[in-house]
């Protein structure tokens, strides 16, 4: 029963510190207390400073994390147990790098987004990238994390600038999505706290290692309260309520941030902890697939009647998250990280286009105000389009693949009743997203703008060429896409295999 | 006779907490608060950590709570309509999801812990004491997550300086507009 997790205890290498290894979370690390001691100016030019030394951050950060091919590594910090061994607190696997990968590069993209937009509101401070890099190093301690009081530390880390980031436009919308996000969040924490609480009453232990093969009830109960703490925050029917007005109220770039990595980083723990999990597999396997249904269902079906761009996107986001759990449901962790890095950059770019085409009169967010946008603007009408086309899940796209991968592994562990659901669910998509490239491409706008809204930053168009170049080589290079994210293609076949000889069992 | 001590030291700690959201009058709920914490900390004296119990009862219902009372008398609340909160079908459906929670999870626990459980703990600080063991954990077993907490307290502190800086001043407004232009 005692099942490895991720080949842990067959060949496990415990080592204390390694710079290399760390090298990427480090260079995160100096460039956030790099703009942090930035922010102490007030001009106008150091806050663009401040975004460009982000950026440079990130990417760096990126770079070393794509270049990195060392085998898995456990680190200790120096921790033993009681014997006197050194116990894996932190893990720098391909995984790791994985999640890492797709946090950073839709961090990236929202940097890009956010400069114009800031400024053209006059809200563009140094204090903004400062906390969008704790937030990353939050994402990059949850992605490596082996241990409860880790993850739950990375995820602190990571939602205490969200809440603050949502409020960065002056109105009342924007502070009643940061209260509400905060009341939720601290709500969920809760949670996720008595949850790790009483897994470590059961277990005496809050490493993830000692949690495979525990069946007990306190466990059970404990591990099912984390898990919805984590629904919390990856806004899962029917934990999702607080997404719809928080996506709505927050400025759009960092509504984009808010739909991609943090979503992909507590996915990392769900992952984790899932496949730490190993006693009851198959009861929490039922039960990821029943949410994974609820999700899907609840999220288009309300998506369906929304006239507001940043709404209908934000319960279409709740969807994918049911399309995401599907995969974690078959324990296909390759396939749900393709799914992960395809939504991350083709909601990024959804939202992307919204935030650059806003200016301060108009913010773009009703579904209106792209009648007829697309022969004005042909270019952003032909991303757009492409963005949707990747949210439906048709070809050729980076959201076809990921549907593909994730729906051949569910079928494949047994899931078949599910695969149908979401199939029927992606038709009912269709519907929603295809409406805007109809509005965009077959209405005319009721009154006639003196001009249309057009891109005015240089690096909110390079975020949303971005965005569109990698859906477009998710579609017709996945394996490309992989590659870069340093997902493994052989071994979305073995992670299937899993769940069946568990249940089997 | 000491599991008797600890279960009403248990009972009164649940009891300040209903309190603290049952009060309408946000100083009734904040002293409330108060009890919850002193109550935790004589569990915690009973569990023999004392240097945690000493720790919640200075922090928490010396500090912090008073920081609250402090927070709320500044507010000046004198409406204390602003708390109140219809009891509508949103709030009952949230108490039969509460009960239900606190019958599943308190029933499995009520089965699975024994109250022998809670003097175990006394023994695990026999040997060395209680501040040399949680130091112990502390700085060597839980080094970098201790460190990362810092991380923490940097976000927040850059979030309070955001929200007084942003959103303490909307007289300032045109001028940052103008900056902008």
């Amino acid at each position: 029963m005692n099942r490895p997790l991720k080949g842990l205890m067959t060949m496990m290498q415990i080592i204390d510190f390694d710079w290399g290894a760390f090298a990427p979370s480090l260079t995160l690390l100096a460039a956030a207390l790099i703009v942090c001691a930035l922010s102490m100016g007030h001009s106008q030019a150091s806050a663009v400073r401040a975004a460009w030394a982000s950026l440079i951050g990130v990417a760096a950060a990126a770079v070393l994390t794509l270049m990195s091919d060392a085998p898995a590594l456990y680190f200790s910090f120096g921790a033993q147990d009681a014997d006197g061994n050194p116990i894996a607190l932190f893990s720098v696997d391909s995984m790791m790098r994985s999640f890492m990968l797709i946090c950073l590069v839709s961090t990236a993209l929202c940097i890009l987004l956010s400069i114009g937009y800031l400024r053209q509101r006059g809200a563009l401070r140094p204090e903004f990238y400062a906390l969008t890099l704790l937030c990353a190093l939050g994402m990059t301690i949850i992605a490596g994390s082996q241990d409860l009081i880790l993850i739950f530390i990375g995820i602190e880390l990571m939602s205490l600038p969200l809440y603050i980031l949502a409020c960065f436009q002056r109105g009342s919308a924007s502070s009643e999505a940061s209260m509400k996000y905060f009341l939720l969040g601290a709500f969920s924490s809760g949670f996720l706290l008595f949850g790790i609480a009483l897994i470590f009453g059961s277990t005496g232990s809050t490493l993830l290692q000692d949690l495979t093969g525990v069946s007990s009830p306190l466990f059970a109960i404990g591990l099912a309260l984390v898990f919805v703490g984590l629904a919390f925050k990856i806004a899962a029917a029917p934990f999702h309520q607080w997404a719809p007005d928080v996506y709505h109220g927050a400025p759009t770039p960092v509504t984009a941030f808010f739909a991609s990595a943090p979503k992909a980083a507590a996915f990392a723990a769900l992952l984790y902890l899932f496949q730490a999990a190993s006693a009851m597999r198959a009861e929490w396997s039922t039960i990821f697939a029943v949410l994974a249904c609820i999700s899907m269902t609840i999220g288009n079906l309300i998506a369906l009647t929304q006239k507001n761009l940043k709404r209908m996107l934000a319960y279409s986001s709740v969807a994918h998250v049911g399309y995401a759990l599907v995969g974690v449901a078959a324990g296909a962790s390759e396939s749900v990280l393709f799914y992960l890095a395809a939504y991350a950059v083709m909601s990024v770019g959804a939202f992307g286009v919204a935030s650059a085409l806003s200016s301060k009169e108009n913010e773009m967010s009703e579904l209106n105000d792209y009648a007829g946008l697309g022969f004005r603007r042909p270019l952003v009408g032909i991303g757009m389009t492409l963005f949707m086309l990747s949210l439906t899940g048709l070809p050729p796209t980076a959201g076809f693949t990921g549907k593909l991968l994730l729906f051949k592994d569910a079928y494949a562990a047994g899931l078949g009743w599910l695969v149908i659901v979401a199939a029927l669910n992606s038709a009912l998509s269709a519907y929603y997203y295809l409406g805007v490239v109809v509005k965009m491409y077959m209405t005319q706008p009721s009154k006639e703008p003196a001009h249309a809204p057009s891109i005015r930053h240089k690096t909110a168009a390079a975020a949303l060429i971005a965005a569109a170049a990698l859906v477009f080589i998710g579609g017709a290079a996945p394996k490309a896409m992989m590659n870069a994210f340093h997902i493994s293609t052989d071994a979305a076949e073995t992670a299937v295999q899993n769940v069946p000889s568990e249940a089997a069992q | 006779m000491s599991a008797w001590i600890m279960a009403a030291f248990m009972l009164t700690a649940a009891a300040g907490a209903v309190m603290v959201i049952l009060y309408r009058n946000p100083v009734y709920s904040a002293l409330s608060l108060v009890l919850t914490m002193f109550a935790l900390s004589a569990i915690y004296v009973m569990m023999g950590a004392y240097f945690i119990a000493v720790a919640q009862a200075l922090v928490y219902a010396g500090a912090i709570v008073v920081l609250f009372l402090f927070v709320i008398m500044l507010l000046n609340l004198r409406n204390q309509q602003a708390l109140k909160e219809s009891f509508g079908l949103r709030a009952a459906v949230g108490a039969l999801l509460g009960a239900l929670f606190i019958g599943v999870a308190g029933g499995t626990m009520w089965a699975v812990l024994s109250p022998d459980q809670f003097s175990k703990s006394a023994e695990v600080f026999k040997d060395e004491g209680h501040t040399e063991s949680l130091a112990r954990l502390l700085f060597k077993n839980n080094l970098v997550p201790f460190e990362a907490v810092s991380l923490i307290l940097l976000a927040a502190l850059i979030g309070v300086v955001v929200l007084i800086r942003f959103h303490g001043r909307p007289s300032s407004d045109n001028s940052e507009e103008s900056n902008d232009a």
